[in-house]
């Protein structure tokens, strides 16, 4: 007898899409809608997880997009203090989808605000991407043209990328009341003061979430019409909510909401894909942890085993390469100061939260 | 009574040495030096309270010059440091490409990219420099000198070079550029603040360029350095011309300073 499912591949069923399968390549688990060709111009953004993503790319040699490279005179460590080689530009990490809406909107409208601007012990910090200048800048006249320079080097960015990378973060945020703009960071986590009167918490619904991003895919268009946009999830669980909810229910909440609306927009969408690293690293179905000590973290080997599945969809990882390095690079993940220093690799101000717990 | 002071550097040693050759005044201080040319004096060693420089003078010439391969540090009032690129040429590279709101010629971003410079922060700025001066050759000196020892520690600033290095043929394109940007000011007040603070973050001293001995901020008024002809030089009309090593009349207002300093 003939039924619906009778004539599925395999990975439509779970016990041979999950239980029986190969969970490190996982076959099918990912087919992409669109081709990235090795000369495809990929740019990425999101969570501290987009880091990540663009390293992966990068080191297969990928035509990565930036546009605020780091200075030559800069050593490597320094280049990432000041948020340089993290992103396609220096836009530090873009949490929430409201967040890289208002990004866009301000690259074609050329708006800078001096409202928007904290400070610190006489030093003063772009509201929007804060973390990118650690020690603030001099004066706020250095900050608005240093906002200025940014917008037109992203300006250039949208309009040459062709695959669009966007890691979900966040949909928890603070609002800066009196310009109503979406912030990547708490008030007073590196600059500025936590105000109730000046800033409101918003933690963002499905709905709003497709709406945010249904207008980036408009906009991104706008600037360039055959734009292709890769969602993604971060599978990092939230470091705190301001919510008032448990913050095991509080990061349910974000990453199954983020996941559902990426979703809702590759179903809509021809050209929004979404890539399922989530999945990857999340499912109870992996052999071992995914996650490292802090529960948050997650393991090295994971984050490349992720990183393979996303490239091998697009064909585009230089297996013995990857083979050679392995070889070279003696199990690092059981060399717990290896494991210490991953933590260290991403920038990520979501974590200086942890860090002011009382 | 004069100061016993023990100078360690490269060729840039050769003004202090002249000027106690050649001055008809007590400066004050005496000096040692132990010195090698460019890098040469990398493989120092500091032990038991010797400083050793361990650089071959296979021929003798160093010696001849009347210069030290060790000395014992307990044997001197303060110690002088000088070259080994600490110097402003290090610091006007860093100004070929990048440039801060400060500097007329990248007030804003659009005339930072037409006078060919990429706008940063001045923070960033400052981290680049100070990176730039701490990794030099004199940096890593001081640092030992400074575990090995209690005694003052004065870095003698290295001359900025005279206006040859805007001639064709001993051209530095990073002087030039600075030049036509307007923004020698700013770059020599910058680096002599973060010569300052460098030194000072590794407990030493910082001399200064006399302000009579500068040119236009970037240089060195040919008049210090005329007569001195120190490798690496060029031919200029068929005569050898040095523009990067100060002479004794350098060397000499520098001591006298320091002896001030010092007293």
């Amino acid at each position: 007898m003939k039924n619906p499912y009778s004539d599925l591949a395999p990975s439509a069923f779970w016990k041979t899409g999950v239980v029986q399968t190969d969970k490190t390549l996982w076959p099918d688990l990912f087919v992409p809608k669109f081709a990235i060709e090795p000369e495809t111009r990929v740019a990425t953004a999101g969570s501290c997880f987009a880091q990540r993503i663009r390293q992966a790319l990068a080191d297969q040699n990928m035509p990565i997009l930036d546009v605020e490279p780091a200075p030559e005179a800069l050593q490597e460590d320094l280049a990432r203090e000041f948020g340089y080689g993290l992103h396609s530009a220096r836009y530090g990490n873009i949490y929430t989808p409201r967040q890289l809406l208002e990004l866009l909107q301000d690259v074609q409208t050329g708006t800078v605000r001096e409202e928007l601007i904290w400070q610190r012990k006489g030093r003063f910090f772009d509201m929007l991407r804060p973390n990118v200048e650690p020690d603030g800048c001099a004066s706020v006249r250095e900050v608005l043209e240093l906002r200025r320079l940014h917008l037109a080097r992203l300006r250039g960015l949208f309009e040459t990328t062709d695959v669009f990378v966007f890691t979900l973060g966040l949909t928890e945020a603070w609002l800066h009341g009196p310009t109503g703009r979406c912030l990547p960071v708490a008030p007073g986590v590196i600059a500025g003061e936590y105000d109730p009167g000046t800033y409101r918490f918003h933690n963002f619904s499905h709905s709003e979430l497709l709406k945010d991003l249904k207008a980036i895919r408009a906009t991104l268009r706008q600037f360039h019409k055959k734009i292709k946009i890769i969602l993604t999830t971060s599978p990092v669980p939230i470091t705190a909510t301001a919510s008032g909810d448990h913050v095991l229910n509080a990061s349910t909440y974000t990453k199954s909401t983020l996941r559902s609306v990426a979703g809702e927009m590759a179903m809509r969408f021809n050209n929004v894909d979404y890539f399922p690293g989530y999945e990857i690293v999340t499912t109870w179905a992996r052999d071992g942890m995914a996650y490292q000590d802090n529960l948050r973290s997650i393991r090295p080997e994971v984050v490349a085993d992720v990183m393979a599945v996303f490239l091998d969809a697009y064909g585009l990882r230089d297996t013995q390469d990857s083979a050679r390095r392995d070889a070279e690079d003696p199990a690092p993940a059981e060399d717990p100061e290896y494991l210490d220093g991953q933590e260290d690799d991403l920038v990520c101000e979501e974590s200086l939260i942890e860090a002011l717990q009382k | 009574m004069s100061k016993r002071a023990l100078m360690i550097g490269n060729s840039h040693v050769g003004a202090y040495m002249r000027a106690l050759q050649q001055s008809d005044q007590d400066l004050g201080i005496d000096l040692e030096c132990v010195a090698a040319h460019g890098d040469r004096l990398q493989a120092y060693t500091i032990e038991d309270g010797l400083f050793c420089g361990n650089f071959d003078d296979p021929d003798g010439k160093a010696a001849r010059a009347g210069r030290k391969e060790r000395a014992r540090l307990a044997d001197f009032d303060a110690i002088l440091v000088t070259g080994m690129r600490f110097s402003i040429f290090h610091v006007t590279q860093v100004f070929r490409d990048l440039g801060v709101v400060a500097m007329d010629s990248a007030r804003d971003h659009e005339t930072a990219a037409r006078n060919g410079m990429t706008l940063i922060s001045e923070a960033l700025l400052r981290r680049i420099i100070v990176d730039r001066l701490s990794n030099a050759l004199a940096m890593d000196v001081v640092r030992d000198l400074r575990q090995a020892t209690d005694l003052p520690i004065w870095v003698m600033c290295q001359p900025r070079p005279t206006r040859q290095v805007l001639v064709k043929g001993t051209r530095f394109g990073t002087f030039c550029s600075a030049l036509e940007r307007g923004s020698g000011a700013f770059i020599s007040e910058t680096y002599e603040r973060l010569a300052h603070e460098t030194c000072a973050r590794v407990g030493a001293h910082y001399m200064a360029q006399p302000p009579e001995t500068i040119d236009e901020d970037l240089f060195t008024d040919t008049r210090f350095m005329v007569g001195t002809l120190r490798p690496p030089f060029w031919q200029k009309n068929g005569r050898k011309v040095d523009f990067r090593h100060a002479n004794a009349r350098y060397g000499e207002r520098m001591l006298t300073h320091l002896a001030a300093k010092l007293a």
